[in-house]
């Protein structure tokens, strides 16, 4: 019988979808308790006395307990989508009208999500005519008509028009003020563009009406959303009418917080006033009609249950329904009505978005199924043998046909009695050895149901593997995993295609790795046209490796295999683990090996890259790539200089096909996603991971890694050597690096003139091994050399390019011999051409004939430095030329009318007197004559000897001659002069000052001496009184 | 140019070197030329009215005030030899010879006013006269004119020797302008004379007086009057 346990569907295909349907309410009764999964997680937020036990069972005895006491019971059980309410509710429903069956129970399901089905549930549900309240059942009927008007969507938008006016406004914008939101309201694009196919008001209309077919979105309240605001710009411009319709529409498009706030702001209309005034059913008119009924109920003895799926149904008249479930059977003016007990399904968001804080206080038990989990997800699905549980009753109602579970239910419906189809299985045994299977209850007999297709491993793997858009939630794991997999692929199993390709076993599960993740390699080696269906098996079924432990692979024995018709591979043999018999219980498969958080990473990086094409982390993987092609590949034999490959291998150059990020160099080596490459970027993940791999993987990794090098090697090479594509002239670099390091060591007066190729040549070798720092050959200019010529030497520095023209160019002379570069054999020959012609030329440097598009540091500066010194050396040399040929006009002028002696000899007598007057005068007057000068101090002699040196000089007319002479003498005869000349012209200068004061203070002495000139004027005096003095008293005058 | 403007500096520091070297003693020479400008204006207006009135003056005084002269003139001869050999510092001892000038042109003030008022004193007698007579009526003003004039210029000394013949031009003027009452009889005279003084009595009243003062109109004009 084994061998027949192939390719076996045991279940029927067309009891899937009616057995796994989101809508508890929507499923068979006998399906839904052929399936039903006690509820262990319930936790009460809120009760009147302390509830130990959290399971269904014991919700179930206090609804009794609450009931045999008189006790009015408004319970609300929360929980995001999905968490079971609906489940939990029919459940107690189910068993409260089974065990109080003298009570009146309504259950009210979501139907279709809309308001019209929930109304109709009321008004079919009988209360109404058993209790003869012909006045509520015609409004219920008013209302549902008006939910079936073609109208509706209209009256629904010209209610909320009027509940601006009605409704006290909450805070909103200025922008939206609800006066203006009354005109916007009014226009008629705005209008349409609101009724527009799936826009808010056939939305909402639907929502009341019709529901959705699909029950998409059933968990959601019905309402605007910001997104509705959103209008294309052709619907703008087709806004005509009142200007502030069209500033608001405006401002909706730029100010997403305005479309939130007009949103919540239509949603409060929409709520408090215009659903009910549309359907003419308003919370009061609920209300009277349940106070109604409840008169007439305890007119008869009998209590009221209600049992409400979701209070999102009731959305408009959901306050009116509230306040009927709160209203208590005791206490003034309310003892005419009966006790009444009601359970309600409410979501998260709606509790704390909309249910009003006086009706959450006033339920007498608030409980939840999602309150120790992630926001999301289900408190009862954290426990694995829940789940499997799930799976294990839904497959057996799958299996089962509906006659045969009406036939257990009309029975009663035990537990104990249910029907396993596995018992009559004829490859049970083997099915469960293979597959697992799990005993579903802990009464009497055991009812032992097998997980096949699925096992224990499957069933955690998918779960635990659902991505993070999903919520963690039973509807999840029915929908979406076991669901998903039964529909979709029960046709693979029995054509023996299953399981698919690890991508389409379940959307809403990423995708395992292997652990090693070089087992998928020897899944894809050994698993030939099987290895896709292989690696799914082992990734979800099994242990994710392909460890071949005695009969296993992977965990998984070779029933496994055969039952999806898959020819087991010899996979890796795990030598060290021990190997263990697979055993034939409910235990989970062998656990997987700990591996590095690290590892995962990659791994998961590296599986990603694959499924989705985008690589992240890519630079570590590119890092990891350079650095072995750097180090496995022999580049010197290539001809390739360490500088090439330090510039070009490099992480940045390596672009990886899919990976996130975009490096920003110009010349980058491509490399595709390819599997080859998936497995290099595994090996180079496990080996720089320091995994404890054993020998048989690092021979796996390094055999991978090698194969690789071997095939792209070429393509490296040939990226390193030659990155821009272009393909210049052997020598083409070293004649521009000659050229710049002739002219470099020229700028910085490293070259001595000399007609000698052989001296020039001995100088610019000697230039290019030169130690000294360029900025301080720079900084050695200063105030000596004009501006163009410093300027020029920073410029041709940029980014070091000075050293790296002078060693590149070492590096491309270099006949090395032997491994060391430490010592060099320059090929003199080639440097001798090159000189040769470009002396022939007087050092022309003609535009280049290829410019490679390239950031390699050689070329780079090769380029970057010649291009600055064509541009420039000759306008430097001739910045050099003019100052000297002024310099030298200026000395020249200075002694056209005396001798250098006679000069000196009245500048030495003017400052003399200057000093004996007391006058003073600039120190740098005196240094001519300052005999601790030394070599500053003035002879005649060198006066002639410099003029005649530099009038020499400017004699020469080619730019080699001149810049020669530029980059040595011109700096001694540059300073001699011009310090003279400087010194001239301050003398010139101050004595020109000096003049013009010494005729001032001459004049201002002689001023001075008028009272000198009374000196003789005294003397005058004195004679002429002395006169006066001598003529009056003469004797004759007596006579 | 840069020889040139060499060249004219040194020049130029020579020159400034001997002006710094004057106008070092500036103040010195300054101060005394300021004394010797005020003596020589004081000695210059007492020589030539010195001159001029010496010989009017008596031989005694003359000598006296000639004294004084000849020793300022001695102090100045020994200042002036002093700051001529470079010894500017005269203003002290110039400063000290002021008030012997001052002294000596007071001394030939007051000679000289003696000697004027001595010569304006009897015209003064005869205007008195003049004023009670009618027929001296008609050159009285005049007369008290000259008067006034000689009276002034012998209240100080003369400015210049032009002052000097002018107080005698004016006492020669008087003198004619008077000389009517000249030929007065003795009697009248002292008649007159001590009218003016209010010491007359009949006494004095003579047939001579008797007759003049009817010949002249003054018998209805005299009061007897009792001590």
């Amino acid at each position: 019988m084994t061998q027949a346990f192939s390719n076996f569907v045991c279940w029927k295909p067309n009891r899937i979808g009616a057995v796994i349907n989101k809508e508890a309410l929507s499923v068979d009764r006998a399906d839904f308790l052929a399936t039903h999964v006690p509820m262990r997680q319930i936790a009460y937020e809120r009760s009147p006395h302390a509830v130990a036990s959290a399971s269904e069972e014991d919700l179930l005895a206090e609804l009794h307990h609450q009931a045999d006491a008189s006790q009015h019971t408004f319970v609300v059980i929360k929980g995001v989508p999905g968490t079971g309410k609906s489940h939990l509710i029919r459940w107690l429903k189910e068993r409260y009208t089974a065990e109080r069956p003298h009570d009146a129970v309504l259950l009210i399901e979501r139907a279709n999500t809309s308001l019209r089905g929930t109304l109709q549930q009321i008004i079919h549900s009988g209360l109404f005519d058993r209790a003869g309240l012909p006045d509520s059942l015609q409004r219920l009927h008013e209302a549902v008509t008006e939910l079936t008007a073609d109208t509706l969507a209209d009256n629904l938008l010209d209610q909320i028009k009027t509940a601006i006016l009605e409704l006290e406004a909450p805070e909103l914008p200025n922008r939206i003020k609800p006066e203006k939101i009354y005109s916007f309201l009014l226009d008629i694009v705005i209008r349409d563009q609101l009724k527009r196919p799936n826009g808010p008001i056939e939305r909402i209309a639907a929502f009341l009406s019709e529901g959705r077919s699909d029950n998409s979105g059933a968990d959601e309240t019905p309402g605007f959303k910001p997104e509705d605001f959103v209008f294309q710009p052709d619907m703008l411009r087709k806004l005509n009418g009142y200007p502030e319709v069209r500033k608001v529409a405006d401002d909706l498009q730029y100010k997403s917080e305005l479309r939130d706030a007009l949103a919540h702001y239509l949603n409060h209309l929409l709520r408090r006033y215009a659903i009910s005034r549309a359907t003419r059913l308003s919370a009061q008119d609920l209300r009277e009609m349940f106070n109604d009924l409840r008169r007439h109920l305890r007119d008869l003895g009998i209590e009221l249950a209600l049992f409400i799926e979701d209070i999102t149904a009731f959305t408009g008249i959901d306050e009116g329904l509230l306040d009927v479930l709160i209203t208590q059977h005791t206490g003034e003016g309310n003892t005419a009505y009966c006790r009444m007990t009601s359970v309600i399904g409410v979501t998260d968001s709606y509790f704390s978005d909309y249910m009003p804080d006086n009706f959450k206080q006033r339920a007498t038990h608030q409980l939840t199924l999602s309150s120790n989990t992630a926001l999301g997800s289900s408190d009862l699905m954290q426990d694995e043998t829940v789940r499997v549980e799930f799976a294990a009753r839904y497959l057996n109602a799958i299996r089962s046909d509906k006659d045969t579970l009406k036939q257990w239910v009309r029975a009663g419906a035990s537990a104990t009695a249910l029907p396993v189809i596995c018992d009559s299985c004829p490859f049970q045994e083997t099915c469960f050895n293979a597959f697992g299977f799990i005993n579903i209850t802990d009464k009497g007999e055991p009812l032992r149901v097998g997980l096949y297709p699925f096992n224990r491993q499957s069933i955690s793997t998918l779960y635990r593997g659902l991505r993070d858009s999903y919520p963690r939630t039973p509807r999840t794991y029915l929908f979406d995993i076991l669901g998903y997999v039964l529909q979709s692929h029960s046709a693979r199993i029995e054509s023996g295609d299953f399981p698919p390709p690890e991508d389409e076993l379940a959307p809403a599960v990423q995708i395992p790795s292997f652990n090693p993740p070089t087992h998928r390699q020897i899944v894809e080696k050994q698993g030939g046209a099987a290895a896709s269906r292989l690696m799914t098996l082992l990734l979800y079924w099994g242990d994710r490796s392909a460890n071949r432990i005695g009969g296993n692979l992977g965990s998984l024995s070779e029933n496994v295999f055969r039952a999806f018709s898959i020819k087991v591979i010899e996979g890796a043999i795990a030598e060290t683990i021990e190997t263990k018999p697979a055993p034939v219980t409910e235990s989970t498969p062998t656990n997987p090996p700990v591996t590095t958080t690290e590892t995962n990473r990659d791994t998961r990086l590296i599986d990603a890259w694959m499924t989705t094409g985008k690589l992240s982390g890519y630079d570590r993987f590119a890092e990891w790539m350079a650095d072995l092609v750097r180090s496995f590949i022999d580049w010197q034999a290539h001809g390739i200089s360490l500088e090439q490959v330090k510039e070009y291998i490099t992480q940045g150059r390596f672009e990886i096909d899919g990976q996130t990020g975009k490096s920003q160099r110009t010349h980058r080596l491509f490399f595709a996603r390819t599997p080859e490459l998936r497995y290099v970027l595994q090996a180079l993940a496990d080996l720089n991971n320091g995994e404890n791999l054993s020998q048989a993987q690092y021979g796996e990794h390094l055999a991978t890694l090698s194969t690789w090098l071997r095939s792209e090697e070429e393509r490296i090479v040939a990226f390193v050597r030659e990155p821009s594509g272009l393909n210049p002239s052997a020598d083409y670099l070293t004649q521009i690096l000659v050229r710049n390091v002739v002219l470099l060591a020229c700028l910085s007066g490293e070259l001595n003139p000399t007609d000698d190729l052989l001296n020039l040549y001995h100088q610019v070798i000697e230039s290019c091994a030169d130690k000294h720092k360029w900025e301080d050959r720079v900084a050695a200019t200063k105030d000596i050399y004009p501006p163009e010529w410093r300027s020029l030497m920073r410029d041709v520095n940029n980014q070091s390019n000075v050293s790296i023209c002078r060693r590149s160019l070492l590096q491309l002379l270099n006949r090395p011999q032997g491994r060391s570069d430490a010592v060099r054999y320059v090929d003199a020959a080639q440097v001798l051409r090159i000189l040769d012609d470009f002396a022939a030329a007087d050092w022309a440097l003609p535009e280049l004939s290829l410019v490679p598009d390239t950031t390699d540091p050689t070329w780079s500066a090769a380029l970057a430095v010649y291009g600055a010194l064509r541009k420039s050396f000759a306008l430097a040399v001739t910045a050099c030329y003019n100052d000297l040929d002024s310099y030298h006009a200026e000395m020249t002028s200075a002694f056209a009318e005396t001798t250098p002696n006679q000069m000196l000899d009245s500048m030495q007598n003017a400052l003399q007197g200057l000093r004996t007057v007391g006058i003073t005068y600039s120190a740098r007057l005196d240094e001519p004559f300052n005999k601790d000068i030394g070599s500053t101090r003035w002879t005649p002699e060198s006066f002639d000897w410099v003029l005649s040196q530099t009038g020499s000089a400017l004699q020469t007319a080619t730019l080699q001659g001149r810049a020669l002479y530029a980059g040595a003498s011109w700096r001694t005869d540059i300073t001699f002069l011009r310090d003279r000349v400087q010194i001239l012209r301050l003398c010139e200068q101050e004595m020109g000052k000096k003049a013009e004061l010494l005729t001032k203070k001459v004049d201002e002495l002689k001023k001075k001496t008028e009272a000198a000139q009374g000196y003789q004027r005294a003397i005058e005096q004195f004679d002429q009184v002395i006169a006066l003095l001598d003529e009056a008293t003469r004797d004759d005058h007596d006579q | 140019m840069i020889n040139d403007l060499a060249l004219q500096i040194h020049e130029q520091t020579q020159e400034y070197a001997q002006l710094q070297q004057v106008v070092a003693q500036a103040d010195s020479v300054r101060d005394t030329v300021s004394l010797l400008e005020w003596i020589t204006a004081q000695i210059g207006q007492w020589s030539d009215v010195f001159i001029a009135i010496s010989p009017l003056l008596p031989p005694q005084i003359v000598a006296t005030l000639r004294g004084d002269a000849v020793r300022i003139r001695r102090q100045l001869a020994s200042s002036r030899d002093e700051f001529a050999a470079q010894n500017f510092q005269q203003a002290t001892k110039l400063t000290q010879l002021k008030p012997k000038v001052e002294r000596l042109l007071s001394g030939t003030k007051d000679a000289w006013c003696a000697y004027a008022e001595a010569h304006v004193a009897p015209f003064v007698e005869l205007t008195n006269i003049a004023e009670r007579l009618p027929k001296m009526a008609q050159k009285l003003e005049t007369i008290v004119g000259y008067l006034a004039n000689a009276r002034k210029l012998a209240q100080d000394l003369p400015p210049k020797t032009d002052t000097v013949q002018q107080f005698h031009a004016h006492l020669a003027r008087l003198d004619t302008l008077l000389s009517d009452l000249d030929g007065l009889p003795g009697d009248v005279r002292v008649f007159l004379d001590k009218l003016i003084r209010g010491t007359a009595t009949f006494a004095d009243v003579t047939q001579t007086v008797f007759d003049w003062c009817r010949a002249e109109g003054l018998a209805d004009k005299l009061r007897v009057a009792r001590f």
